[in-house]
């Protein structure tokens, strides 16, 4: 048999889907070949959920094919694309809160991960061997799924998709919430599978990865897909020129603010048992980074900070006063912004409307002796829209109904819509296309230009090297190494990152990669 | 945008129902129509509705309250008790119900806000709780002037005619005070719902706890504020009560709680709101009320209520759940 007759693995022709007066599909078109690994990218709204809900069965398309294998496929429904041996992982995580880890991962399907030899033994046993197959990891004994962290959850929810041994696995921003390592076993699994014939669908808004992992990929835009390109043969910069339609330049902002008074001092504060002697300063004007592995404290630590958690030793100062953060309401009335990274679950009230959302932090200013000012109001959120190129049909839609991305920016610019004196910031730009990054990377360098203070949390490098002024390292609960973002390089914070700074310089440029 | 059918039944399909229904009444039965039966059907109504504002504030704020049909019960009795065995004054005996009504509220917050009960299971055992304990004061027999009294004595208050005014009065001789006391509580809580940061602070709760505290907003305080609320309405609806009947009525309560979750619930639907909202709750006591009174007016069997309620409620429901855009 010759390679040109063999069917695409997956084709999906003509498809268009609408939401009420929204075209999310509009005449789109993929075709993925067996045995590749096939990027799919578009700016927020663009419609690569949607269409992979179409191959899911979840959204019915009003026109447009599909076929597997060359052969087509009619009423597409959830349980008939699991029988075709389709596995997604969605954008949205969808499991069961209050099931466990070996639930989560084997329930419904009791002869699965054959292919990892994973057969035997009690549930959570196997729930354990798998992890720790693909992953690498350990998660806590019988814990349910919602006490885990999201980069926890998406870990089981991409194991459960890998356990099912598909022929087409369809991801949909699947690295959005792991830090660099978790990343690492996950492209190793990917391209392990690939060798034994398994196509993979990734759809994702770090270019990076895409060019890296992928073998081909297709451009949307605004419900069509308009360009298929080799990402190896695309010059620098050319992957976002096709999703945005325009280059985008300068997607750092140059200018730097000077350091002022401090805003944010800790000294040798404690988490519960996790997090200890963490002591360090951040002035106004300053942008000061902060990463670490999946486990490594930051979040509690930023939890704690915004009065989520209880602080249990050392003190904290703001704006020169020793400050209790007993609750949130206690750190917002301090000038304290937090944009939590679970922005579905904290960030943002699905079936309020936009503009509900986005002025829900400053309300105090857009009202008097408690009247909101309902023009002011309206005028206040069109803007912001309008900054964070917001997808919309308008300022009153739901947030339920928007992409998964420009949900994100709703829970951020509910922030930018008010002016705090210290910013902490959890993944802002998760799933975030890269015209809205730059964007918010403006919004975020003008804040400290402001004078605001910035904590930024990070996995990703570049984005910590390409706004941070410093960037404090954490690992196992303790800072273990501070840079000058000037000074260091991606390498040498990963490095730092995974052994605790420990180990030898030579091997920081390279990230070994556990997965056999 | 162009007025689809489809977005024409959300919006205005339960206002075009009713314009409908009275225009069916007034063709078959003239009196349908005079002033004086429009009153008395918002009479009718007033006290269903009051409650029903209060339930729609707890679920705005994300919350439900099922005491509410039981505390109007309970302090109905309570103000007979005042009046009668008491011989209390017209003031005492409304401050006595007022406060009543704010304890209770607190004993509902403190079960759901505090110990974290769900609200559909704490407001249960308190509506059982009010229900019952209403009963105890005079072994469970109704309130009137002259009751012998456990102790074998016989009480000597009376309900006082300021009292009754509050529930028998019409102003200008047609407004009755009942409605008036509707119009006064539903628009300063509609007020304070759809104008003022208060009110989007409780909305936003509902809609995701979480994220409003992480707005900075003192959620806790806002939701024990819902309920305390809800409940001094439902308190206000009670001396209503007792003001109209003239008595304590040990049964004085019955489907009170139904029917006044029923018009928060039929309220979802009005003009397209698709969540509660207080208007919406005193439209849908509105419809419920011109419905069973043309009914009653066109001789239809009083049996037929119940189903006439559940079916209007039905088709509320299928308008705010089946109709309404939302995602798979
Ligand atoms: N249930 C819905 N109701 C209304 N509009 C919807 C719904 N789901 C999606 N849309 C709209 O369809 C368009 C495409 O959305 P989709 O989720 O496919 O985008 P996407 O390419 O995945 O974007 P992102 O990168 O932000 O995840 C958007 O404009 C979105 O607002
Ligand atoms: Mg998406």
């Amino acid at each position: 048999m010759t390679t040109s007759a063999v069917p695409p693995a997956l084709a999906m022709r003509g498809l268009v889907a609408t939401f009420g007066p929204t075209r999310a599909l509009d005449g789109a078109s993929l075709t993925v070949a067996p045995g590749t690994i096939h990027g799919l990218i578009g700016h927020n709204g663009a419609g690569k959920s949607t269409l992979i809900k179409v191959l899911a069965g979840l959204v019915t398309p009003q026109a447009g094919t599909i076929a597997l294998d060359g052969a087509t496929v009619t009423g597409m429904t959830p349980g008939r694309a699991e029988a075709l041996g389709i596995a997604f992982i969605h954008q949205e995580r969808l499991l069961v809160p209050t099931a466990t880890v070996g639930e989560a991962l084997f329930l419904g399907r009791e002869s699965a991960g054959s292919r990892f030899g994973i057969r035997r033994g009690s549930l959570r046993r196997r729930a354990e061997a798998a992890l720790e197959r693909v992953f690498g990891v350990t998660l806590p004994k019988g814990a349910l799924i919602r006490d885990l962290s999201t980069a926890q959850q998406q870990i089981v929810q991409i194991t459960r998709a890998l356990l099912a041994d598909p022929k087409i696995l369809v991801f949909d921003e699947p690295t959005a919430a792991l830090a660099q390592r978790e990343v690492e076993h996950l492209f190793a699994a990917i391209r392990r599978l690939k060798a034994q014939g398994l196509t993979t669908l990734y759809i994702s808004h770090y270019l990076a990865e895409i060019e890296q992992l992928c073998d081909t990929v297709t451009v949307m835009r605004n419900g069509r897909d308009v360009a298929h390109v080799d990402p190896r043969q695309v010059p620098e910069g050319g992957l976002a020129q096709l999703m945005i339609g325009r280059p985008v330049t300068e997607l750092y902002p140059r200018q730097r603010a000077a350091a002022g008074e401090p805003v944010l001092a800790l000294a040798g504060v404690g988490v519960g048992p996790g997090v200890r002697d963490i002591s360090f300063t951040l002035r106004r004007g300053e942008v000061l980074g902060l990463t670490g592995l999946l486990g490594s404290g930051a979040k509690d630590l930023v939890r704690a900070l915004f009065g989520l958690a209880p602080i249990t030793a050392g003190t904290v100062t703001v704006d020169g006063q020793a400050a209790r953060l007993k609750n949130p309401t206690e750190a917002v009335r301090r000038g304290i912004a937090l944009v939590p990274e679970d922005r579905r679950a904290h960030g943002v009230a699905l079936d309020l409307g936009i503009r509900e959302n986005l002025t829900l932090a400053s309300l105090g200013r857009l009202s008097r002796w408690g009247w909101l000012d309902r023009e002011a109001e309206r005028r206040r959120a069109l803007d912001l829209i309008g900054e964070l190129q917001v997808k919309t049909g308008g300022p009153d839609a739901p947030v339920r109904t928007l992409s998964g991305g420009n949900q994100q920016k709703v829970a951020l610019g509910k922030w930018l819509a008010r002016e705090a004196h210290l910013y902490i910031l959890d993944e802002p730009t998760i799933g975030v296309d890269i015209a809205a990054k730059a964007e918010i990377y403006r919004l975020i360098a003008e804040a400290a230009g402001r004078g605001a203070g910035i904590l930024l949390l990070s996995a990703d490098p570049d984005e910590l090297l390409g706004l941070c002024d410093r960037i404090l390292v954490l690992f196992r609960g303790t800072i273990v190494a501070e840079h000058e973002a000037a000074g260091t390089d991606a390498g040498t914070l990963l490095q730092a990152a995974l052994t605790g700074g420990r180990g030898a310089a030579g091997a920081a440029s390279t990230v070994p990669a556990h997965a056999a | 945008m162009t007025l689809s059918p489809r977005r024409l039944a959300i919006d205005y399909g339960l206002l075009i129902l009713l314009a409908g229904l009275v225009a069916v009444f007034a063709v078959a039965e003239p009196a349908f129509l005079r002033v004086n039966n429009l009153f008395s059907i918002l009479q009718a109504v007033a006290i269903v509705a009051l409650l029903g504002v209060g339930v729609t504030v707890t679920m705005i704020a994300g919350g439900f309250d099922l005491s509410v049909g039981g505390l109007a019960a309970f302090v109905q009795m309570a103000a007979a008790y005042s009046l009668v065995v008491l011989d209390g004054s017209t003031g005492s005996a409304i401050l006595l119900c007022l406060g009543l009504g704010i304890l209770v509220g607190l004993g509902n917050a403190v079960l759901i806000v505090r110990l974290g009960i769900p609200d559909l299971l704490a407001t249960l055992g308190m509506l059982f709780l009010l229900a019952g304990l209403q009963l105890v004061p005079t072994g469970g027999r109704s309130i009137a002037p002259g009751l012998i009294l456990l102790d074998g004595s016989t009480a000597q208050g009376t309900f006082t005619d300021g009292f009754l005014a509050l529930g028998r009065h019409r102003v200008w001789d047609i407004l009755p005070v009942p409605v008036l006391v509707l119009a006064v509580v539903a628009a300063a809580l509609w007020l304070v719902m759809a104008w003022t940061r208060f009110g989007r602070v409780f909305y936003a709760i509902g809609g995701n706890e979480l994220a409003a505290r992480l707005a900075g907003a003192p959620t806790r305080l806002y939701r024990v504020a819902a309920y305390v609320i809800s409940a001094t309405v439902a308190s206000i609806g009670g001396i209503l009560l007792a003001a109209r009947i003239g008595r304590g009525d040990v049964s004085a309560g019955n489907g009170l709680m139904l029917d006044a979750v029923a018009a928060a619930l039929i309220g979802h639907a009005v003009l397209g709101a698709n969540r509660p909202n207080i208007l919406g709750t005193v439209v849908g006591a509105v419809f419920v009320g011109v419905l069973l009174n043309g009914l009653t007016m066109l001789n239809a069997p009083y049996y037929l209520q119940d189903l006439v309620k559940g079916a209007v409620l039905i088709g509320a429901l299928a308008v705010t759940y089946g109709l309404a855009p939302r995602r798979a």
